[in-house]
C-alpha cells in the first residue's frame, strides 16, 4: 500500500456516516466541484469523507495536501 | 424500529424479578417516587443499548453499569443481572428477542440471529434518545444556545457534521498560521539578497543592474532577462581567482553590519518597551494560579485530543469511545475561555520579539560562518552560545508554555551579553583587516554569494507560495463547507421549527393558538425563542411557566424524532416528562401522542395517579396497559397493587399479630382499589381540589354507584320483560348487599368504633373478619370469570352496560323505551 492509500485508510471509529451528515457531505463535495476547487483534491476529499467516513483533521489534511 | 411486547428483568438495578407485558401498545408505569419505575426504564435502555445513561452521563463520576447495574444483593454476580425483551419489528413483520446480562453488556443475544434483525437492533442502539426524561427536556429547552446546539445536534446525529467543520477550520487556521513564519523567512532571505547585491529594493531591474555591472568587470555577457531559473553567476569559472574559497570581505562587512543593526534594534528603547510589556503579561499569567492552570490545562487537553489514538486516553490508557472522548475533552476546553483570551493577548505581545529573535539567529549564523572562514578563524564560543540561546527563545515564544520558560526567554532579550558584543567586534576587526580584493575577485565573489542568496530567496518564495496555495485551498474548502452545512442545517431547523410549532399549538390551542417559535442556527450555536402571547419572542424560560416549558421540550423532542426517524419512529419512553403540565393540557398531550403518533408505542412513567387517569381516560393507554407500584423494598424490588400479594401480606402481618401494619395496608389498598372502581363505573365522589381522595369518600361512592347500576340493570331487564335476567340481577344485588353489610362500612357514620380510622386499634380477632369482609366485597366489583374490575360502557351519552373485559359479565342498563 502506498503512502496515499495509507492516508486514505478509513478511521473505523468515525463511521458509519449518519443519514443527515451524509446528505450534507454529498452536497458539500458537489459544491466544491461546482465552484472549481482543484478536482484532484475534491476527489480525495470525496473518498476520505464519503467512502472512508474519516473526518479527523489528520485524515482531511492528508486528503487536501497529499505531499506533505 | 421496534415495539416492545414483553420485558423480563432479573436482578437488575432495584428489581429482583419482574415481567411486564406491554403487547406492543402504549403502556404506563405509575407509582410514587422510589417504587422502581426508573428501574424499568433503565432495563429497557440497557437491553437495547447495553448502557444506562443515568449511570454514565454527566455528573455520574464513580458510577458504572458493570458495578452498579446489578441489584445491590447481586453486585458480585453481573451474569445474574439480566434483561430480556420480546419485541415486534413492524418493518419485518416478525417478533424477535434481545437479551443482555451486565456481565456481557456489549454482547446481546439476539433471536432470530439474522442480519435483518441485527440491523434493526443496531438502529435502535444508535438512537438511545428513545428514552426521554425531564432532564433531557430541560437540556433542549433551557440550556445555553451553544449547549442546546450540541444537544440537538446529538439527537439529529449531527456530531459528524460538527466534527468535519472543526477539522476543516483547524486546517484552515493552521494553514493561515503557517504563512507568518514562511513570510518572515522570505523577507529575511530578501534582505540577505539585497545586502549581498547592495541594492535597497529588490526588483528585477535593480538586480540585473547590480549583477551586470559585476559581469562586465569579469567580461561576461549581461543578463537581459531575469527568469525563475536564471543564474547570475552563469559563466563564472569555477576555481577562478587568486584566493579561492576565501571570505568575501564586502559581503562579510555587510552581513556584520546587518547583525550589528539588529543587535542595536534589540536593545533600543522601543524594543525593550515591547519586551517589558510581554514580560509583564507572561509573568502576570504565570502568577495567577487559576489562569496559569487554565492555560496549562487547555494545552494539556488540546494535546490529549491531538494524541488520542481513537482508542484509549493518551494519559491513563482507559479505553474510550472516540466521539465520547472528544466530546468530554472539548466540553472541558470550553471552561478555559478566559485563559484562552489572556493567552492570545500575551502571544500578540510576543510576536515582534519572536520576529527579531528569528532575524538575529539567522544573522548570527552568517556571522559565525564568516568567522570560521577567516584565516586564521576567529573563535566564536560566545556567538555559538548566544545563537543557541536566541534560537531557544524564538522556539519558546512559539511554544508559549511553560510560562516560566517564556519569561526566562524574554529575559535573554533584555540585553546583548558583553562577550557577544566583544566577539562581534573581533570578527568585524578581522574582516576589516582582510586585504582588499581585486576588482575581478570582488566581482566573482559578488556573483557567487549573490547567486547563493538568490537561490535561498527563490526557495523561500516557493515555500511561501505553496503555503499561500494551501491556505487558499483550505480556506475555500472550509468556507464552502460552512456555507453548505449552514444552509442544510437551516433547512432542517426550519422543518423542525414548523413541526414543533404545530405540536405545541395542538396542546395549547386554548390560549396559544397563534404560537410561533424560532430555531436560529449560527456557528456552533442554536438560538431558540418562542412567542409569548404576541408580545415578542423570548427564550422559553423567560416568561412561560414550567408546565409550558415541559410541553415545549416534549414537542421539540417529538418534532426532532419525527424528522430523524420519520415512519420508523415507533418506540419511545417518556420518563416522567410532563409532570408540570396542568391537567387541561395533559389531555391535549394525550391527544397529541395518540393522534399524531398512532404508530408509535409510548411507554410513559409517572408518579402522579391523576396523570395516569388522564392517559387512560383519553385512550392513550388501554384499560390493562399500565402497571401501578405501591411500594418498593430492597429485598423484593417494586411491589404492585395486586390482590394476591395484598391478602398474603396482610395474613403475614396478622400472623405476627401486627394489626397496625395490616390495617394500614388494607386501608391503602382499599383506597387504591375503590379509586379504580369509581373510575371504571363512573361513581360520583365529592371533589377535592388537591386530588387526595380518601377511603371515606371513595368506598361509599363506589358501593352506592354499584347499587344504583344494579337497580338500573334490574329496571332495564324488567322493561324488556326478561324475568330470568331480573332474577339473576336480583341475586347479584343480594350477594352484593350481603358483602357490603359484612364490611359494616355503612355504619361508619353511626358507629365510629367500626370506622376504618379505628382499625389500627383492633385486636387480631376483631380485625380478621374485617379483612375477610373486604376481600369478599372486592370480588363483587370484579367479573367472576376474568377477575377484571367491572366498568360501564356508554352509547353516546347514555349508559349502555355494566360489563367486563371477557364478556361474561354484561348487565344491560338501557331500558326498552330508550333502546
Amino acid at each position: 500500500m502506498n503512502t496515499l492509500d495509507n492516508t486514505m485508510a478509513a478511521d473505523p471509529e468515525d463511521g458509519p456516516l449518519a443519514e443527515i451528515p451524509r446528505q450534507i457531505f454529498e452536497q458539500f463535495i458537489q459544491k466544491l466541484s461546482d465552484t472549481g476547487v482543484n478536482a484532484e483534491a475534491v476527489a480525495r476529499l470525496k473518498k476520505t469523507i464519503l467512502q472512508n467516513a474519516a473526518l479527523s483533521d489528520k485524515s482531511i489534511r492528508a486528503a487536501l495536501f497529499p505531499n506533505e | 424500529m421496534i415495539k416492545v411486547e414483553r420485558i423480563l428483568i432479573q436482578e437488575f438495578r432495584g428489581i429482583r424479578e419482574l415481567t411486564v407485558v406491554l403487547k406492543g401498545r402504549n403502556f404506563a408505569i405509575c407509582g410514587p417516587n422510589g417504587t422502581g419505575k426508573s428501574g424499568i426504564v433503565d432495563a429497557l435502555e440497557f437491553a437495547l443499548t447495553g448502557n444506562i445513561s443515568r449511570l454514565s452521563g454527566k455528573g455520574t463520576g464513580g458510577l458504572s453499569v458493570k458495578e452498579h447495574g446489578p441489584h445491590v444483593d447481586s453486585r458480585n454476580r453481573p451474569d445474574k443481572a439480566r434483561v430480556k425483551l420480546d419485541v415486534f419489528i413492524p418493518s419485518l413483520n416478525i417478533t424477535a428477542t434481545i437479551e443482555r446480562t451486565v456481565k456481557d453488556a456489549s454482547k446481546p443475544r439476539i433471536l432470530p440471529n439474522t442480519p435483518e434483525v441485527a440491523v434493526v437492533f443496531a438502529q435502535v442502539e444508535a438512537h438511545p434518545e428513545f428514552v426521554l426524561s425531564r432532564r433531557e427536556i430541560i437540556r433542549y429547552v433551557l440550556s445555553e444556545p451553544g449547549q442546546r446546539s450540541k444537544e440537538v445536534q446529538a439527537l439529529l446525529r449531527l456530531e459528524q457534521v460538527e466534527t468535519l467543520r472543526a477539522s476543516l477550520q483547524k486546517i484552515a487556521n493552521a494553514s493561515e498560521k503557517e504563512l507568518t513564519p514562511l513570510g518572515r523567512g522570505r523577507s529575511q532571505a530578501q534582505d540577505a539578497l539585497c545586502r549581498a547585491l547592495g541594492i535597497a529594493q529588490l526588483t528585477a531591474a535593480k538586480l540585473l543592474e547590480a549583477v551586470n555591472a559585476k559581469r562586465v568587470t569579469l567580461g561576461l555577457p549581461a543578463i537581459q532577462e531575469l527568469t525563475s531559473t536564471t543564474s547570475i553567476k552563469d559563466g563564472v569559472a569555477t576555481g577562478a581567482g587568486t584566493q579561492p574559497q576565501r571570505l568575501s570581505k564586502v559581503q562579510a562587512t555587510a552581513d556584520l553590519g546587518a547583525l550589528q543593526a539588529l543587535l542595536d534594534r534589540l536593545v533600543s528603547e522601543a524594543m525593550q518597551a515591547a519586551r517589558n510589556a510581554a514580560h509583564q503579561s507572561v509573568t502576570a499569567l504565570s502568577e495567577n494560579p487559576v489562569i496559569a492552570e487554565g492555560v496549562a490545562r487547555e494545552e494539556l487537553l488540546k494535546s490529549a485530543i491531538a494524541l488520542f489514538d481513537e482508542k484509549e486516553c493518551p494519559v491513563c490508557a482507559t479505553p474510550w469511545d472516540s466521539a465520547k472522548f472528544k466530546a468530554v475533552v472539548s466540553e472541558k476546553l470550553k471552561a478555559f475561555d478566559e485563559a484562552a483570551a489572556e493567552r492570545a493577548a500575551a502571544e500578540k505581545l510576543l510576536l515582534p520579539l519572536q520576529e527579531i529573535a528569528s532575524e538575529i539567529a539567522d544573522s548570527l549564523a552568517l556571522c559565525i560562518r564568516h568567522a570560521k572562514q577567516l584565516v586564521p578563524p576567529v573563535p566564536t564560543p560566545a556567538l555559538d552560545n548566544y545563537l543557541v540561546a536566541i534560537r531557544l527563545s524564538s522556539k519558546q515564544f512559539e511554544d508559549f508554555l511553560p510560562l516560566q520558560q517564556t519569561a526566562s526567554a524574554l529575559e535573554t532579550l533584555s540585553s546583548v551579553p558583553a562577550d557577544v558584543v566583544q566577539s562581534v567586534v573581533a570578527v568585524r576587526a578581522a574582516v576589516t583587516a582582510l586585504p582588499e580584493q581585486s576588482v575581478q575577485d570582488a566581482a566573482r565573489d559578488f556573483l557567487t554569494v549573490g547567486q547563493e542568496r538568490l537561490k535561498a530567496f527563490r526557495d523561500a518564495s516557493l515555500q511561501l507560495k505553496a503555503g499561500e496555495e494551501r491556505a487558499a485551498l483550505s480556506k475555500a474548502v472550509h468556507e464552502t463547507y460552512v456555507a453548505v452545512s449552514t444552509e442544510a442545517l437551516e433547512e432542517i431547523y426550519k422543518t423542525v421549527q414548523k413541526q414543533f410549532g404545530d405540536f405545541y399549538r395542538l396542546i395549547n390551542k386554548d390560549d396559544e393558538s397563534t404560537f410561533e417559535a424560532r430555531l436560529t442556527p449560527s456557528m456552533a450555536r442554536l438560538a431558540f425563542d418562542v412567542d409569548f402571547y404576541g408580545r415578542g419572542f423570548f427564550p422559553p424560560g423567560a416568561y412561560h411557566s414550567e408546565g409550558h416549558q415541559d410541553g415545549m421540550g416534549l414537542c421539540l423532542y417529538l418534532a426532532l424524532m419525527k424528522h430523524i426517524l420519520g415512519d420508523d419512529f415507533c418506540f419511545a419512553v417518556l420518563d416522567d416528562v410532563v409532570m408540570s403540565v396542568d391537567s387541561g393540557h395533559r389531555r391535549e398531550v394525550c391527544k397529541l401522542l395518540k393522534d399524531q403518533f398512532p404508530n408509535t408505542q409510548f411507554i410513559l412513567t409517572t408518579h402522579d395517579e391523576v396523570w395516569l387517569r388522564h392517559m387512560s381516560a383519553a385512550g392513550l393507554v388501554g384499560a390493562k396497559s399500565f402497571i401501578q407500584f405501591r411500594r418498593w423494598d430492597v429485598s423484593q424490588g417494586p411491589i404492585e397493587w395486586t390482590d394476591k400479594d395484598i391478602w398474603e401480606e396482610m395474613a403475614e402481618y396478622l400472623k405476627n399479630n401486627d394489626v397496625r401494619s395490616a390495617a394500614a395496608l388494607l386501608r391503602h389498598f382499599l383506597e387504591y382499589f375503590s379509586r379504580e372502581v369509581c373510575d371504571q363505573i363512573r361513581a360520583r365522589v365529592e371533589f377535592r381540589g388537591d386530588g387526595r381522595y380518601e377511603l371515606g369518600g371513595l368506598m361509599p361512592a363506589a358501593v352506592g354507584r354499584m347499587r344504583d347500576l344494579i337497580k338500573k340493570g334490574k329496571a332495564a331487564a324488567n322493561s324488556w320483560g326478561d324475568k330470568a335476567r331480573v332474577a339473576a340481577i336480583e341475586a347479584l344485588g343480594a350477594k352484593f348487599g350481603a358483602a357490603v353489610a359484612a364490611t359494616e362500612l355503612e355504619s361508619w357514620q353511626v358507629n365510629p368504633a367500626v370506622h376504618y380510622n379505628e382499625w389500627a386499634n383492633f385486636v387480631k380477632a376483631d380485625f380478621e373478619p374485617v379483612v375477610a369482609a373486604y376481600k369478599s366485597l372486592i370480588l363483587e366489583f370484579r367479573c367472576a370469570a376474568c377477575s377484571e374490575v367491572l366498568y360501564v360502557s356508554f352509547d353516546g351519552f347514555q349508559l349502555d352496560a355494566l360489563r367486563c373485559g371477557c364478556g361474561k359479565t354484561n348487565v344491560n342498563l338501557k331500558p326498552k323505551a330508550a333502546a
